[in-house]
């Protein structure tokens, strides 16, 4: 495998380069994930100032936490996992998830969300940037990373009914947000 | 072909969270928005490198390289030696210093009672607990303080030189007519003395500030000075009283150094004038070889404490 062009240096040349501190293999590996780590910060963050601060603190972490790195599973899942935390942690006291009552997943009306498809990456991105902390975090690690309600409920230290109410509202305002872009459009 | 039946027949178990991954994207609406956002890359800002280096700088841990297990071995051992060797250093410097100081204090050995204090009458070489004490010490002191302790000749002429100005019976040259190793012994006891620069003496500022004579004050080398008794005894006697006996001989120097000690205390500077008003009215004639002049000013201590 080779990393960011560099034919000659493999993933784990530049881990070690790394854990050694040395600056070349940082900025490599810099350059390498940063284009992806980014747009996981412009995701989880409210606004591009936001997701540099997550995006630097990121990297920091990642550099000073790299010899933990096992080996286990795939370098740039581990990458993104400590972006993804670190998201969370910047916005943990801004995550209100306490403050919103359970809802019966039933409850919620089932929004079509196949527009979503027709928008472009950048303009999902911002619909995104406009949800409150808590919704648009359990969006992005449900709908986007993946994870089950149970894995957000210890991620996030909030019960699995709690998560399914945040992503039924996430669809919801979501759903709002771009119906009232079609008719500010002037779509139908 | 066996080979192509062995292939085409061949199995191999996917990893244990593969079924997990597709049941989760089975029923994940948002598959599409995941699998789009799953390429998405944004370019950062140009600036941002250099942030992350500056932050990586400001907050940079001191890197110690970690040791091998050999390597680890022997440095936990040496942390351990070193550790002993520093308990035992200061258990030392505790249990024979600061005791035997105590012990030894110039101002308990050569107090006002040293006219007929005999121990007072020995020399610093004969007083086991000073010598005792002065030499563990010299040892230690010569390996901390190497700069102080390479010119105890010079120390010793400096001794004597206060010494003769005092008593005649004491002269440089004596001093200097001593064995190597009683020399060493005098400075011992310079160094044994409370007053010991090199641990626990404080400067002492005039009034302006200023830190001059301060080792004339204190008397570091010569904490003792020696006296003739009546009988032709050598008396040591505490340097304290050297100064005292400088005002008595109008000594400008050390009626100075008096002077500093102190100013600014309404209460010594009353005693100290009457004392000498006591002196030029007295019967006696004060002299460096009586302590007609000591005794006077006990008496009006003890007038006053009355």
């Amino acid at each position: 495998m080779s990393i960011a062009g560099n034919h000659h240096i493999t993933e784990s040349d530049l881990i070690r380069g790394c854990i050694e501190g040395d600056r070349r293999m940082q900025e490599l590996l810099y350059q390498h994930f940063s284009p992806k780590m980014y747009a996981v910060c412009l995701r989880y963050a409210g606004n591009a100032e936001d997701a540099q601060d997550i995006l630097q603190d990121g990297f920091v972490k990642v550099f000073r936490n790299l010899e933990r790195y096992r080996g286990e599973g795939s370098f740039e899942g581990w990458v993104r996992r400590i972006f993804v935390n670190t998201a969370i942690e910047h916005y943990r006291k801004q995550l209100n998830l306490y403050q919103i009552p359970e809802i019966e997943d039933k409850l919620i009306e089932d929004k079509d969300l196949s527009a979503l498809d027709n928008l472009a990456l950048k303009d999902l991105v911002r619909l995104i940037q406009e949800l409150s902390p808590g919704y648009r975090t359990v969006f992005n690690l449900y709908a986007v990373e993946g994870y089950t309600h149970k894995e957000i409920a210890e991620l996030l230290g909030i019960s699995e009914g709690t998560s399914k109410s945040q992503l039924a509202r996430a669809k919801a305002i979501l759903q709002n947000l771009i119906t009232g872009r079609k008719k500010s459009e002037g779509h139908p | 072909m066996d080979w192509r039946n062995e292939l085409y027949n061949w199995e191999e178990s996917p990893p244990e969270d593969s079924w997990k991954k597709i049941s989760l994207d089975l029923d994940n609406e948002f598959l599409s928005v995941k699998k789009r956002f799953s390429t998405y890359e944004e370019l950062p800002p140009a600036n941002m490198w250099d942030r992350i280096v500056s932050k990586l700088n400001v907050g940079k841990a001191v890197v110690i390289p970690l040791p091998s297990k050999w390597n680890r071995k022997r440095f936990y051992r040496m942390a351990v030696a070193a550790a002993i060797a520093a308990l035992v250093i200061t258990g030392v410097e505790f249990l024979f210093f600061r005791t035997k100081t105590k012990e030894a204090s110039p101002v308990q050995n050569a107090g006002v009672t040293a006219k007929t204090d005999t121990s007072l009458a020995r020399p610093e070489s004969a007083n086991p607990i000073t010598a005792n004490a002065g030499g563990l010490k010299n040892i230690i002191s010569k390996i901390i303080y190497p700069k102080k302790n390479s010119v105890p000749v010079a120390g010793a002429d400096a001794t004597a030189e206060q010494t003769a100005e005092i008593t005649p019976a004491v002269t440089a040259e004596e001093d200097n007519s001593l064995p190597e190793n009683q020399l060493t012994v005098d400075q011992i006891s310079g160094l044994t003395d409370k007053y010991d620069l090199n641990t626990y003496s404080k400067r002492v500022k005039n009034q302006k500030g200023e830190e001059t004579d301060d080792v004339n004050i204190t008397d570091l080398m010569n904490s003792y000075f020696h006296l003739t008794d009546g009988s032709g005894s050598d008396v040591r006697v505490s340097s304290k009283f050297k100064s005292l006996k400088g005002v008595l001989g109008s000594n400008p120097k050390t009626e100075d150094i008096l002077g500093m000690i102190l100013s600014g205390n309404d209460y010594w500077n009353s005693v100290i004038s009457i004392w000498q008003k006591k002196l030029v009215n007295s019967g006696f004639i004060p002299s460096p070889e009586n302590f007609m002049d000591i005794h006077e000013l006990m008496k009006l201590m003890q007038e006053d404490s009355k």
